[in-house]
């Protein structure tokens, strides 16, 4: 057997422990809270740079925070943006009394997060993206999670905001996805990033371990890194549903996976030393299982990109032989058709996989079914296939670069 | 916060697995014995095929002129190369099973191409044939492709082309004649209407206007 295949019989293997254990984490019982006594005052920080198209809509979406009105403050930071971002932060913040805008030079998002919780009164302070919407019960849902005084961070659930097209409805799947796992990783203390749009921290954390890493260019994931290395909690609120727009286009999606992911091999090579058991699950199976499949999806699908590649082009050069003629030299016979399909399905690695990938598609549809919301039917079956397909050759394309970057030391962007 | 094992939780995760790991193994087992069981064997389909080609070429010499039987052991005879070719690439080129057909194979393909130069001499309609003989040895790789990919497309585009492929390194006593007639010891020799082409087509414009010229010469 050579090396490809075991590698495929042992990431299917893998993939099925990965599923089972977040499954069963996922189910577990729901731990009971202690009532609070006093809502905490909040302050929900919003970085904006060229926000102008949706930052009032963000801004008006936490004015319908079903949370009472004197007990937050929403505090706008316009990083230096070169569009209205500053007007229309000065007219929201004339309108209405918990409203707050700053202007500072640009910094990028870690720095106008840290000048916001500079200025925040709050005892809790939220980061919201400006392209993303809170529902009414976001926030008060959130709140007894802090009851317990070792959990430092509240993540919320996030759901891409009105999916129009292919490519946003899959990310409209990815995102459940995500919604199951941060649930399955809160009950195994294991949640490592804490999103940009709604996640809520105490102010008493920036206060004794310092603000965002302003150099980090996901800061999101590096905050949730440190809460988890100085051994606190991170809890999460399924209910607290945010909604955020996600990328429509095929470039601007592989702008942001590039930075996310050579985000991701920052901070776990920053936050290395989580790797080990003294971080308990998380360091011993979750943190590995992740680096395993990230390891494993890459060569097994550079494995077939070369060889693609490499058949492409020795094809090529074999048909310079016939001149490019593939007119004359197409013949289609249903025969030798039939007999490439009988081949394929006479290997037991080609029926296992179909029974993995079916397996996949089943307990996505399960996902999607659980964290499901009122406002948007359950995707469609052919949203599942082009999940398990494209995404997975689009998330394997995604890393390939990241990964290229990463190890050339290429700058990214925020 | 401690952090602890859930030593109950993992060990349970790790059952799961081991039994969807061994049912999809075990049914995809059993679907590729189903799916194998449910048609004939490869080996199966082979022989019928060649006991048809082999009533076929009996039947064929009542037909005389007519092409209808001709094209039907014609297109037989390809689809039993495919099979072949197949069965060579489940088995490997060792596999007793294959070098067998593989003979009854080459035993056909002189049949075929008997009645050929038969129906040349008799009818009017003419046939160029080509033989190829190709090794499918390690340091003969890039050769056999490049002359297969050119015969291949010669074949497909002109209706009064045949080509005929023997295996140089297969036992059989009609290559080892064939070879020893044209001199065919390196990677690809190509034949055309009995006569060996002395140089290696660099593609398949050089080879189409050799045997255009060929054709003229009748």
């Amino acid at each position: 057997m050579d090396i490809i295949r075991i590698l495929i019989y042992l990431s299917i293997f893998i993939g099925f422990f990965t599923a089972a254990y977040y499954l069963l984490s996922f189910l577990d019982r729901k731990k009971s809270f202690k009532p609070i006594k006093e809502l905490p005052f909040c302050s929900i920080i919003i970085p904006a740079y060229n926000e102008e198209d949706s930052l009032a809509k963000t801004v008006e979406s936490v004015l319908k925070l079903n949370y009472p009105k004197e007990k937050y403050e929403i505090i706008i930071v316009n990083d230096g943006s070169k569009d209205k971002t500053e007007e229309i932060a000065k007219n929201l913040e004339n309108k209405y009394g918990n409203v707050r805008a700053f202007t500072k030079k640009n910094g990028g998002k870690g720095s106008a997060l840290n000048f916001g919780i500079k200025k925040a009164k709050g005892e809790i302070v939220l980061s919201l993206d400006a392209d993303s919407m809170v529902t009414e019960n976001a926030l008060i849902y959130m709140i007894p999670y802090f009851a317990d005084p070792e959990v430092m961070s509240v993540a919320p659930a996030l759901k891409v905001y009105k999916p129009r097209g292919i490519l946003q409805r899959v990310q409209a799947i990815e995102y459940d996805l995500g919604i199951f796992l941060r649930k399955a990783f809160s009950n195994l203390n294991a949640i490592h990033v804490t999103p940009g749009p709604f996640s809520a921290y105490r102010k008493i954390f920036f206060e004794k371990h310092g603000g965002y890493d302003e150099s980090n260019i996901t800061e999101d994931m590096e905050i949730a890194m440190r809460i988890q290395s100085l051994n606190y909690k991170i809890a999460n609120s399924p209910k607290s549903l945010v909604y955020t727009i996600s990328p429509g286009k095929i470039r601007e999606l592989t702008r942001q996976r590039r930075r996310w992911y050579f985000g991701m091999l920052f901070n776990f090579n920053k936050y290395r030393n989580i790797f080990g058991k003294k971080y308990g699950e998380l360091g011993v199976i979750i943190l590995p299982l992740a680096l395993f499949s990230i390891l494993t999806v890459m060569i097994i699908t550079s494995y077939f990109i070369f060889r693609g590649i490499s058949d492409a082009i020795e094809n090529l050069s074999l048909y310079s032989l016939i001149n490019y003629d593939f007119i004359n030299n197409f013949e289609f016979k249903s025969y030798i058709f039939s007999l490439s399909f009988y081949r394929l399905l006479s290997e037991t690695l080609v029926l296992f996989g179909l029974f993995f990938a079916v397996f996949s598609v089943l307990l996505l549809i399960y996902i999607n079914k659980k964290v499901k919301s009122v406002d948007r039917p359950v995707s469609t079956f052919i949203n599942y296939i082009f999940f398990m397909i494209f995404y997975s050759l689009l998330f394997s394309f995604w890393w390939l670069i990241s990964i290229v970057y990463y190890f050339t030391s290429k700058k990214i962007e925020w | 916060m401690e952090r602890k094992f859930n030593w109950p939780r993992i060990t349970l995760a790790f059952l799961i697995a081991v039994f969807l790991f061994a049912f999809g193994l075990l049914a995809g087992y059993v679907a590729k014995e189903y799916i194998q069981g449910a048609s004939l064997t490869l080996e199966e389909t082979a022989r019928n095929e060649i006991i048809e080609l082999e009533t076929i070429y009996l039947l064929d010499s009542q037909f005389q002129c007519n092409t209808e039987a001709l094209d039907i052991t014609s297109s037989k005879l390809d689809n039993l190369g495919e099979l072949i070719t197949t069965l060579e690439q489940k088995k490997g080129k060792n596999d007793q099973e294959v070098l067998g057909l593989k003979k009854i194979y080459t035993v056909l393909e002189t049949r075929h191409y008997l009645l050929i130069s038969q129906r040349n001499k008799q009818c009017a309609q003419k046939y160029s044939v080509f033989f190829y003989f190709y090794s499918n040895g390690e340091k003969c790789h890039t050769p056999t492709k490049e002359i297969s990919t050119i015969l291949a497309y010669i074949r497909n585009k002109y209706d009064f082309v045949r080509v005929y492929s023997f295996d140089i390194d297969l036992n059989s006593d009609i290559i080892d004649f064939l070879k020893k007639k044209y001199g065919a010891d390196s990677c690809v020799t190509v034949v055309l209407d009995e006569q060996k082409i002395n140089f290696t087509p660099a593609n398949a414009a050089e080879l189409e206007a050799y045997l255009l010229k060929s054709r003229n010469n009748l």
